[in-house]
């Protein structure tokens, strides 16, 4: 899932401005492959664990002194505006916890903060990712 | 074809191979028996063990314990011991079940399943 150009965002109700893009990776933490006694080929898959990855990328024009932190706790908030052709906007909302915080300051480009969150589920069946219509 | 033992489609809900344990002579030691020197006696061939290694597999979780229970219900006392006939259709007669190993928790991803190992033996 990507959002290049995002609405507001907030995460445990602290605004995150300038957010540059939000993206939110999928993959498998742990996979079951197994074959049988009588060909070569796989003939069964499964993934019985799933990281949701986010990676959010925000401009920063100042000097950045209160950070959000690794394992702070929050419910992350995407807005997305609503498109020409969508009758409303879009919200993306789950619970994460921060992974790592990174600047980067090449010169040429506003500098940026990088922030990688972990989803986590309250039901472990359920995808963590919410998205409503508002 | 699918495997069976006693005529019961015990692993046919998931992926599951057969393997034969070692064949041959039970050795033991010499210094075991109380004999002198190194070298070891031949005490008769071991019993066949054939293990069934794969995994269950079910859409729910009580469907992968209905999968569990049946084979735990086959490991009997006393054994009772009939053909087991593997996926390329091979056949061991006299094979009893006589045990059950789970090879870690279960597993919920697109479906449920665990991982196990079963040991069936030819009793001398």
């Amino acid at each position: 899932m990507l959002m290049l150009t995002p609405g507001r965002v907030r995460f445990d109700g602290v605004p995150w401005t300038h957010t540059r893009s939000v993206r939110i990776d999928r993959a498998a933490e742990r996979t079951i492959i197994e074959h049988a006694d009588t060909g070569p080929h796989i003939t069964f898959v499964d993934v019985p664990a799933v990281r949701v990855a986010i990676t959010i990328v925000q401009e920063i024009e100042s000097d950045d002194l209160a950070p959000p932190a690794p394992a702070d706790e929050g419910i992350l908030l995407v807005e997305a505006p609503p498109s020409g052709s969508d009758l409303g906007g879009r919200r993306v909302r789950c619970r994460a916890v921060v992974a790592s915080v990174r600047y980067d300051l090449a010169s040429a480009k506003p500098a940026t903060r990088t922030i990688e969150l972990i989803a986590l589920a309250t039901d472990p069946a359920a995808d963590p990712v919410i998205i409503e219509l508002i | 074809m699918t495997s069976t033992w006693r005529g019961l489609n015990l692993f046919g809900s998931g992926p599951h191979r057969f393997r034969i344990a070692r064949q041959g002579q039970s050795l033991v030691p010499n210094f075991v028996l109380g004999l002198p020197g190194a070298g070891s006696q031949a005490q008769g061939l071991v019993e066949l063990d054939i293990f069934v290694e794969g995994r269950l597999v079910s859409a729910t979780s009580s469907g992968l314990w209905t999968l569990r229970d049946a084979i735990v219900a086959e490991v009997t006392d006393p054994v009772t011991a009939a053909t087991l006939i593997d996926n390329a259709g091979r056949e061991w007669t006299n094979m009893a079940l006589v045990g059950f190993a789970e090879s870690g928790p279960a597993d919920r991803g697109r479906l449920w399943s665990v991982a196990y190992a079963a040991q069936f033996r030819r009793f001398a």
